[in-house]
């Protein structure tokens, strides 16, 4: 379900005010969004308002919110929406600060957290890339995968476990990460 | 987009730019983005061992799957705990305890478990067996829709579920009565249920299930389509969890049983005693299951609940505590008197009027079958069997020194820094190098003080785990949580390896450095310092057990990258010339070993001064060294300065101490000062049960040396019945078995063959001979001895043709290890020069004969 929609149409089926693709929009983000909260040092239950507000927001904002990639990313248009609750957020929790501040703060906190949010960015897309993944190959090269590359079990081990050849264990690995690398590719390219 | 907005998604886009634009062609960030994303998704578990198949079943915190065991082809059902927000520390504790439970039990009526542990993404799981079959609850509603006019002899209803479904008084009863017998036994394994109820209680075609006992392991059979003998309904009781984890599955079924408007007590109040429904903890006790026994029964006969729960919370707990049930019989006529007797027994408001254990209802139930008067006496002893963990003394020492290590990294982190600032051309490198280190260091004890910091309490209190279990439970979720970090995982694994071989879990620890190792192998250079570490960890595992060829090269890299890293004066560099000398100590090159733990010496005063544990240490070991080498006088010197040392240093009951005292037990052995070896080795038997209790490896060897000072004191009974003890002590030791073992059986061949038993004797030398061989080379001098000894005591009974051959492979192999003139090779000789004029002598009468 995860990856059967491209981003654009996506945006353009909620703008059309889809139900369903509201559905699949927050499948999508909803862990981007907290994990993003999460590593801003929120509470996991504000963290769970904050992907709430998030979405209230875009709710507002994406049906009038046309999609041209030549007119900067959806990226950073989210980035900047998520920090936004995240200060309202952390002002509610500490109480009043202005709002001119509360500009200035998130203009700041765009730059210092730029690294955090590119990273989360980057696993929302391996773990978008990943469901198109599972449902391409065969179960036990994921598995194999799964466990040689991500849990790092030697290659003979993982070869007796999922029942392939050693040799077996190494092509799904590289083809997977071939795979991987073109799927964010054209992920990446599309969402422009 | 506002204008600052722009501003901000341009100066973001410029800063991600070229370098980071390709990302997702580098493998080692998709991977690394892979992992963390995989901890997110909740797809089908990976698990060592089996192939898990597909979901059966989930609730609110465990999933259930159905899986197959790959070494055994096995059905089996997989529960894992949800690794979600929702799983709550207490949750994975109920969790673990269940797996705990279960796993003491065999029970033909107890669901079985078979293997426990965590999923690769860090999930808990349990592998239990795969039961087909309703459970009483799902049966239960089965009649009530057809008692309302549905016919319930569809399709979906199984054999058992036909079987049960004329819930005739008798059928229900035999069932009953293995309920009860389960929960009698789980209760004098200590085990109350406290949420007995018919969800948990799985109904199963009978004989489908081996025998618990005999045949733990027996694969699940498809169930054939004629059945041969027609067997009736088994129970098993499925669930230990306290509440709600099991069951969860099909939590919504029962909601409809039993709604009340508090949802921690759904589905579970309509079951639970007096005592339980009130909140009186502290009151619960067998008797509890007991009630809950009842309440099934009264359901399971009746149809309907022995109180009234389905009101609001408060007026459904004053019923249970209160109100008397209605007498089943008013509600089944064919309830007689007696069987309501028993029924309201066990509903009893007070526990003190109720059966007093599970075993008292389920034999008046079997009474009642049988037509015999039911007893009416009134259990005096109860069933509860409390399993009080043995809370280990170590425990809270052990912790103190899990810490005091990253002290003392933190000691040897200062001095690196000190150091760096003297050696001006190094200064740089070092600093980078040492700062890579304090970050990796902190990794470590950020991961320490999760696992010890959350279970802590528990621990101490030692109601729920052992520290082993908790180390065990460290290495899982290093494996786990530091996936990431490999190279932390290695170093957590060393210091887990560390303390279990401090718990003598040698054979753990060694699996621990082994994992480590291997990690190191893959990521470091060869002459990487943590590397080193880990090798100098495992060659002391391996020459505590022997397997010093493997241990060797294993030091001499280790020696040689801290000679080349560190220098001379470092401790991690006295700290592997101490092993190093440990390893020629038990490689029989006494000079060499001498060497070796001088210079370990030399390091430590150099570092610590004279007054500090490892100083002791190495003055341990090279006492022992000199006391093989019968340098008594030296020997004594060292040992007594350790001693010294560590009372000094207040460390009463540091294990070192114990070894020190003991070994100078075994001096006094040597220079045949008995009253004073006497002396020390009670001063160790107190150390030991001071420091380690008495299932320690440690005290068997003080008992070794006991042995040895009763032999020596001529007391031969007595130090034959001593050797026995170290035998029957160590005996489910290993593999590999430990040398202690092989000693004492030539300690118990000597004893034997002074009293005369010359055939015990022989006996117990084979036994010493077979054992060394296997732990050691066949050249061994160790295996040289064990030779000699069997040939000696097979020339007492004058079997010379055997004892030569002996005799020749002995002279053998210690030709190879001394020279000519040493005294070991000139006995040898000598014995086998007497073995073949004995054996000519012998043999000269029979061939002159006839």
């Amino acid at each position: 379900m995860l990856s059967q929609t491209t981003h654009a149409s996506l945006l353009g089926r909620i703008a059309e005010g889809d139900q369903q693709a509201w559905k699949l929009f927050h499948e999508r983000y909803a862990d981007m969004i907290r994990g993003f909260a999460r590593r801003q040092k929120l509470q996991p239950s504000d963290c769970e308002d904050v992907v709430q507000d998030v979405f209230l927001a875009l709710t507002r904002a994406l049906p009038k919110f046309s999609y041209d990639p030549a007119r900067g990313k959806f990226r950073g248009y989210l980035k900047t929406l998520v920090l936004h609750e995240i200060f309202r957020k952390n002002r509610q929790n500490r109480g009043q600060i202005e709002l001119e501040d509360l500009e200035a703060a998130i203009a700041d906190a765009e730059v210092a957290t730029d690294q955090v949010w590119e990273e989360e960015w980057r696993e929302y897309h391996v773990r978008l890339a990943m469901a198109r993944i599972e449902r391409e190959f065969e179960a036990r090269h994921v598995q194999a995968f799964r466990l040689h590359a991500l849990t790092g079990r030697d290659v003979r081990y993982t070869a007796e476990t999922v029942g392939l050849s050693t040799h077996q264990v190494y092509k799904a690995k590289s083809r997977i990460l071939r795979r991987l690398s073109e799927l964010i590719r054209e992920q990446v390219d599309e969402e422009g | 987009m506002s204008s600052s907005e722009n501003r901000s998604t341009k100066k973001a886009e410029s800063k991600m730019s070229r370098a980071h634009q390709d990302w997702f062609n580098n493998q080692n960030i998709l991977i690394d983005l892979a992992r963390r994303a995989d901890r997110w998704s909740d797809k089908t578990p990976v698990i060592e061992g089996y192939e898990v198949l597909h979901e059966m079943g989930r609730g609110g915190q465990g999933i259930v799957f159905h899986g197959i065991q790959r070494s055994t082809g096995r059905n089996v059902a997989i529960k894992v705990l949800r690794n979600s927000p929702f799983a709550t520390k207490s949750a994975r504790r109920r969790f673990e305890r269940e797996a705990e439970l279960i796993a003491k039990m065999r029970h033909p009526n107890i669901v079985r478990l078979y293997d426990a542990g965590i999923t690769f993404d860090g999930c808990a799981y349990i592998v239990i067996e795969n039961l087909r079959g309703s459970s009483l609850a799902e049966l239960l509603r089965l009649r009530a829709d057809g008692d309302d006019g549905t016919d319930s002899q569809g399709d979906m209803t199984s054999e058992p579920n036909r079987e049960i479904a004329s819930w005739s008084v008798p059928r229900v009863l035999q069932l009953f009565a293995k309920i009860c017998d389960a929960v009698r036994y789980a209760h004098q394994h200590g085990v109350i249920h406290r949420d007995l109820k018919p969800a948990n209680i799985l109904v199963v075609q009978g004989g489908e299930r081996g025998p618990g006992e005999k045949e733990p392991l027996r694969p699940f059979l498809p169930r054939s389509p004629d059945p041969p003998v027609p067997s009736s309904p088994d129970p098993v009781i499925v669930d230990f969890g306290l509440a709600r984890t099991w069951t969860d599955t099909d939590s919504n079924n029962e909601v409809s049983d039993s709604l009340t408007e508090t949802g921690r007590f759904v589905g579970t109040l309509a079951w639970a005693s007096p005592e339980q429904a009130c909140g009186r903890t502290a009151d619960v006790d067998t008797r509890s299951d007991v009630y809950s026994l009842g309440a099934i029964l009264y359901q399971t006969l009746t149809g309907r609940f022995p109180c009234d729960t389905g009101g609001d919370f408060r007026t459904a707990i004053r019923n249970v505590a209160e109100i008397p049930p209605v007498p089943p019989s008013r509600i089944r006529p064919d309830i007689d008197d007696e069987l309501e007797t028993i029924i309201l027994r066990c509903l009893a408001k007070e526990p003190a009027r109720r059966y007093q254990s599970a075993d008292a209802v389920g034999t008046d139930v079997e009474r009642y079958l049988a037509g015999l008067p039911i007893e009416a006496k009134r259990d005096s002893a109860s069933y509860l069997i409390r399993k009080t963990i043995q809370r280990h003394k170590l425990a809270a020492s052990l912790i103190a020194l899990l810490m005091s290590s990253l002290v003392v990294s933190a000691a040897t982190l200062t001095w690196l820094y000190g150091r760096a600032s003297e050696a001006e051309d190094r200064v740089r490198q070092q600093l980078a190098q040492t700062r890579e280190e304090k970050a990796r260091s902190d990794a470590v004890k950020e991961f320490l003080k999760r696992i010890f910091g959350s279970t802590r309490q528990d621990y101490i209190h030692a109601r729920v785990r052992s520290f082993p279990d908790l180390l065990a439970d460290a290495s899982h979720r290093a494996g786990v949580e530091l996936a990431q970090f490999p190279r932390v995982e290695a170093e957590v694994r060393t210091t887990i390896g560390g303390a279990l071989f401090c718990l003598d879990r040698h054979s753990a620890a060694e699996d621990e450095f082994r994992k480590a190792l291997a990690i190191q192998q893959r990521l470091l250079s060869y002459d990487d310092p943590a590397l080193a570490g880990t090798q100098t960890a495992l060659a002391a595992t391996l020459v505590s057990r022997g397997a010093l060829a493997e241990a060797q090269p294993l030091l001499e890299n280790a020696l040689a990258t801290y000679l080349h890293r560190y220098g001379a004066d470092h401790p991690a560099t006295g700290n592997c010339l101490l092993k190093v000398g440990k390893l020629m100590h038990a490689q029989r090159y006494h000079n060499d070993a001498e060497t070796y733990c001088q210079r370990a010496l030399a390091t430590y005063q150099a570092i610590y001064g004279e007054r500090s544990v490892p100083v002791a240490r190495c003055l341990a070991a090279l006492g022992a060294v000199r006391l093989s080498r019968k340098d008594y006088d030296r020997a004594e010197e060292d040992l007594s300065r350790a001693r010294r040392i560590l009372e000094q240093l207040h460390e009463n009951e540091h294990p070192l101490l114990i070894r020190v005292v003991c070994s100078l037990a075994e001096l006094r052995l040597f220079i045949n000062n008995l009253s004073e070896a006497a002396k020390l080795i009670h001063e160790a038997h107190a150390l030991n049960d001071r420091v380690f209790g008495d299932g320690h490896l440690q005290k068997a060897k003080i008992i070794l040396v006991e042995a040895r000072l009763r032999r020596q004191e001529r007391r031969l009974d007595e130090a034959e019945r001593l050797y026995r003890e170290v035998l029957r002590r160590t005996r489910d030791r290993g593999p590999p078995i430990p040398p202690i073992v092989p000693t004492s059986f030539s300690g118990l061949g000597f004893t034997l063959q002074k009293q005369g038993k010359h055939s015990a004797a022989i006996a117990s030398f084979r036994k010493a001979l077979k054992i060394w061989l296997e732990l050691r080379s066949d050249e061994h001098p160790l295996v040289a001895a064990g030779l000699a000894n069997l040939a000696q005591a097979l020339m007492d009974v004058e079997q010379w043709g055997e004892a030569e051959m002996l005799l020749h492979n002995a002279l053998k192999i210690r030709r190879s290890i001394w020279p000519e003139d040493h005294e070991i090779v000139l006995e040898t000789r000598d014995l086998l020069a007497r073995c073949s004029d004995s054996q000519n002598q012998s043999k000269a009468p029979s061939q002159r004969g006839p």
